[in-house]
């Protein structure tokens, strides 16, 4: 029984880290980038709930009022295509990026 | 002793009143200027943490502020103080990250306390690693207990000092007041002494008169003599137990009550017809009680001389004695009620018109209460009062 529920989590883990990896890391491979956006979510929305919300909204329907990126970086660069991603598949990729890069993991 | 009360129960009682009052107003005042004082302690312990607290929180925040910009470092070190304990929380109220271990429930406050400590709680914008809440934690318990026990020991010596003064007020008050109680008991034992003789004198001569050779004016006159030794031998009876039989040793026996009433009754006989009084005796035969001849003479002795002076002229006075029982009831001047609540405090008399000490029940209180015999009055002004006696 202990065997089947370590595999199975083992398993949902992969499959989860492969919707991050595939939809996410195929463009953001920085990963000191990705924790300057997390580290931006965080000083304007705090709280997990939040930063999961705004990362969502933002995703589902990218405009310069939800990015967190500067006026001028906006400006300069645009900002990303609309996700693919049906909502639990966005959903499951946002709570993989937030457990992997959220603050409270850096504080020691 | 350095502070001895007065033997008189009322006096006693008013003396303990004003020790009462008196301490229990200047206590009290003590003890509220001292919970004032502890209050107020507390309230500049509380600013002092809240002023200090401010401060840290400022360098916290700065320092979070620091570690934010500079999140690209693997790892951001948590700004702590020395002796300084904190946590930060974010929006949602979730902790991010503390120096200690208690679980708080952050509000809407500026502060939260609890018995022992005090959180002062500070808001942060932006966010710095998510912090929406900063919270300074400071004990408060220890500084205000050695603050509580210094301001308790003070006030223990007030009050210690308090009741000192007290005792030395109420000694200068009552000072004359036990002066002049001492010197009327010393003046009632001179007294006593000297009146023996004298009364022994008049009534066995009385008594050796030849009252057939004597016409009926002169024996109404010897008549009159005999009332008033009579009287003056009850009195000094009386005098002489309050001041000599009351301090003895009871001497208890088997007496046949029956008997010492019925001499009592002869005894009083003239006084009584001199008022023209009548005794009506509802007696049982030989009714016996374990207890001093003396005592139960000036018990029986006072109950009949009161009925026979506050009785109406021409009136009667009806005895009954049974088992367990004794009462006397006149037709006189009654008391009211604050009257025969008063009726066992020493010299009190209720009619200055008729003669006595106002010792009388005194006398009977303290033979009842030896011998745990039960006193009712009743008692209706201008009518009358009976008073029972029950064993």
């Amino acid at each position: 029984m202990v065997r089947l529920l370590l595999s199975i989590s083992i398993l949902s883990t992969f499959i989860f880290a492969n919707t991050f990896t595939t939809n996410c890391l195929s463009c953001h491979h920085n990963k000191k980038e990705l924790k300057l956006f997390m580290a931006n979510y965080t000083l304007k929305y705090s709280s997990e709930r939040n930063i999961k919300n705004a990362i969502f909204r933002f995703l589902n329907n990218p405009t310069s009022y939800r990015s967190i990126m500067p006026y001028y970086f906006i400006k300069e660069n645009g900002y990303k295509s609309k996700s693919n991603l049906n909502d639990t598949d966005l959903k499951k990729a946002i709570d993989i990026y937030y457990k992997k890069y959220k603050i409270n993991n850096f504080i020691k | 002793m350095w502070f001895k009360l007065p033997k008189n129960k009322s006096t006693q009682k008013t003396i303990l009143n004003i020790i009462f009052i008196y301490l229990s107003t200047t206590i009290l005042l003590v003890i509220t200027l001292s919970f004032l004082y502890i209050t107020n302690q507390k309230e500049q312990i509380f600013t002092l943490h809240q002023e200090q607290s401010k401060l840290q929180a400022n360098y916290i925040i700065e320092q979070l502020e620091i570690l934010h910009d500079n999140i690209e470092n693997e790892i951001a070190i948590y700004p702590k103080l020395d002796g300084v304990e904190s946590a930060i929380y974010d929006i949602d109220k979730h902790l991010i990250y503390s120096t200690f271990k208690d679980k708080i429930d952050i509000l809407d406050k500026q502060y939260l306390s609890t018995n022992n400590f005090t959180y002062f709680i500070y808001k942060v914008e932006p966010y710095y690693l998510g912090s929406a809440y900063l919270v300074i934690k400071k004990e408060t318990t220890q500084e205000i207990k050695l603050k509580s026990q210094k301001i308790m020991l003070i006030v223990f010596f007030i009050i210690l000092f308090i009741i000192f003064t007290s005792l030395i007020i109420v000694k200068l008050l009552i000072k004359p007041l036990s002066d002049n109680l001492e010197l009327l008991d010393r003046f009632i034992q001179d007294t006593t002494h000297e009146l023996n003789t004298p009364i022994s004198a008049i009534l066995n001569n009385i008594e050796m008169l030849d009252t057939q050779q004597l016409d009926n004016k002169n024996l109404k006159k010897i008549n009159r003599i005999k009332i008033g030794a009579t009287t003056i031998a009850t009195i000094y009876d009386d005098l002489s137990f309050l001041l000599l039989n009351n301090k003895a040793k009871s001497n208890n026996k088997e007496i046949n009550i029956t008997n010492v009433l019925n001499q009592r009754i002869d005894y009083f006989q003239i006084i009584a017809k001199s008022k023209k009084i009548d005794f009506i005796i509802k007696n049982s035969v030989n009714i016996f009680l374990y207890i001093d001849l003396v005592k139960i003479e000036r018990l029986i002795d006072n109950l009949i001389s009161n009925s026979i002076k506050y009785s109406h002229p021409n009136s009667k006075i009806i005895i009954t004695l049974n088992h367990g029982l004794l009462s006397i009831e006149d037709f006189g001047i009654g008391m009211s009620r604050d009257e025969i609540s008063n009726i066992f405090t020493r010299y009190q008399r209720f009619n200055t018109v008729v003669g006595g000490f106002g010792i009388g029940y005194s006398i009977i209180y303290n033979i009842i209460k030896e011998y745990n015999i039960s006193l009712s009055i009743d008692s209706i002004k201008n009518q009358g009062t009976k008073v029972t006696l029950k064993w």
